[in-house]
């Protein structure tokens, strides 16, 4: 009978294995194991190697020559070590981490690019990860500077008008050589799709101008998908054309894209407009204008208005890929969903110190919010109810962002 | 729908063939094999429900999921080969080293600090 090592599994299955990790993090882990093991994976890609260390802000006449770093965070979810008092549950600890403009390991909001404040320790020396089980939950990247100690700064501010969410996907087999060929896809401030593929200097931003501006981006099985604010979503393709993947939905404000389970969902955000208040602008005006989220007043007029606006409901939607339609769900199941400003995931509810899923965890934007609440502006939308409630009102969740478990030692 | 199967077949001429042999696959493990290729040959069920009776397929210990692993590659069947790689691969997500070596029983745990 055949003793099973698993150390001894050939080559090629142990290479299947480890691309089915999904995560540079688990197959780190999946080379430490053994060496025969670490010898077939193929080490992890990563894109910030294929592309360049600064980034300008995408912009129409590439005037603009200040450039920024980019950061890639990835979102964990960490389970507490098996307990062995059983006293008392232990929650998990879903955290952000990434590396600031400073180049410090830092935790973040994990739904805004806001630092968490009050984080006296220098990781990695009070924290081991090696030792502790971790689920990746997703991933991403930003573009800027960012002390970010007061959201309201202005050009921290600007950042998160001018720099919407931006998503890397592998080229290379399209690049039409051997050389690994990353791509950033995001949203330029028009409301049109910007590119910026290895070796480039400038973002290309795309000339088609949607009848609706593009309002989200994903990469959904390795593909760089983008969704209007009407609902109508498109595949890019190697050449930059545009093919649509579901006609639109129209419904609410601001359209949303989240992978959850294996499947593309949409989320709709119906939202209010609760004030406005006005900005100092940073860059041209061309570059403002064809976007309806600003408004102008004369053409000297060195400022622009911003609407406040505030989520009221939500709608979710599942992919149905050939009809080419979004069909609205009614009930997530046991899912949780993020909406985080740069990166969307779900994760089960039995994961989570959570009862119930079916609901959606988001966070409005900073502007109009008062500057000295100590919560993290997390509320929660129950598709059952139909009804926003703010994180603190679900006790044992509301710990699940900060401060940090009793039981990793950093409180 | 095993690709060794279908070769051996293909070139054995056929008055010949009595048996195929494979050599390398456990009886016990042969079942298991042929109750997969059985049930989605049948087509009598419904994608989402394939998906579930597939789940529960690879539900097994981890001994019978590496001889099923080895054999579906040996008998080069790569939809089995992609189920069994999966469960393998999830079993693996979220674990450390030591967890992962522990589970597999892997005797030669080497750490290397350079990766992390």
């Amino acid at each position: 009978m055949l003793i099973a090592d698993w150390s001894k599994l050939p080559k090629e299955l142990l290479q299947i294995i480890s691309e089915k990790l999904n995560c540079e993090f688990n197959e780190l882990r999946f080379r430490s194991v053994c060496s025969s093991w670490r010898s077939s994976s193929i080490p992890p890609k990563n894109h910030l190697l294929n592309l360049p260390s600064k980034f300008p802000y995408p912009s129409k006449n590439n005037n603009n020559t200040s450039t920024y770093p980019i950061f890639k965070r990835t979102i964990f979810l960490i389970n507490p070590p098996p307990n062995q008092q059983q006293q008392q549950t232990l929650n998990p600890w879903l955290i952000k981490i990434g590396l600031d403009s400073r180049g410090r390991t830092s935790l973040w909001n994990p739904l805004s690019r806001d630092k968490q404040l009050r984080l006296r320790f220098q990781l990695p020396h009070y924290f081991d990860f090696n030792q502790l089980s971790l689920f990746k939950l997703g991933h991403e990247f930003v573009i800027g500077d960012f002390p970010s100690v007061y959201p309201n700064e202005s050009y921290s501010t600007e950042n998160s008008h001018f720099m919407k969410k931006v998503v890397a996907y592998d080229d290379t087999l399209n690049s039409g050589n051997d050389r690994s060929c990353s791509v950033l896809l995001t949203i330029h401030i028009s409301g049109k799709l910007a590119i910026f593929r290895s070796g480039d200097q400038q973002w290309m931003i795309m000339p088609e101008m949607p009848p609706n501006p593009y309002t989200d981006v994903c990469v959904f099985n390795g593909r760089p998908i983008a969704v209007d604010s009407a609902g109508r979503t498109v595949v890019v393709g190697s050449d930059l054309s545009l093919d649509l993947v579901a006609e639109a939905v129209f419904g609410g404000d601001t359209k949303y894209l989240v992978e959850s389970d294996g499947e593309l969902l949409l989320v709709d955000k119906y939202s209010n407009r609760v004030g406005q208040f006005r900005q100092f602008r940073q860059f041209e005006r061309s570059d403002y204008e064809q976007s309806d989220l600003f408004s102008f007043g004369a053409d000297d007029e060195r400022d622009y208005v911003i609407g406040i606006e505030r989520a009221v409901r939500f709608d979710v939607f599942r992919l149905d890929e050939n009809d080419k339609k979004w069909v609205k769900l009614t009930n997530l199941g046991d899912r949780v969903l993020f909406l985080g400003k740069d990166c969307a995931f779900s994760v089960k509810a039995s994961n989570l110190p959570m009862a119930n899923g079916n609901c959606l965890i988001f966070r409005d934007d900073d502007y109009g919010r008062d500057l000295h609440s100590t919560g993290l502006g997390i509320d929660v939308f129950c598709l059952d109810k139909q009804q926003i409630l703010p994180l603190s009102s679900l006790p044992r969740c509301s710990n699940l962002f900060w401060p940090p478990p009793q039981w990793t030692g950093l409180d | 729908m095993s690709k060794t199967v279908k070769d051996a077949i293909e070139t054995i001429p056929t008055d010949e063939i009595n048996s195929i042999s494979l050599s390398l696959v456990r009886s016990e493990i042969l079942t298991k094999v042929i109750e997969y290729c059985k049930k989605h040959n049948s087509a009598q069920m419904s994608d989402v429900d394939l998906m579930d009776w597939d789940v529960e397929f690879a539900n097994v210990h981890y001994t019978t999921l590496f001889d099923l692993v080895l054999s579906a590659n040996y008998m080069n069947i790569n939809c089995l080969l992609d189920l069994v790689c999966g469960k393998i691969a999830d079993m693996i997500k979220g674990k450390t080293p030591g967890e992962i070596a522990k589970l597999f029983d892997i005797k030669d745990v080497s750490t290397y600090e350079e990766d992390n």
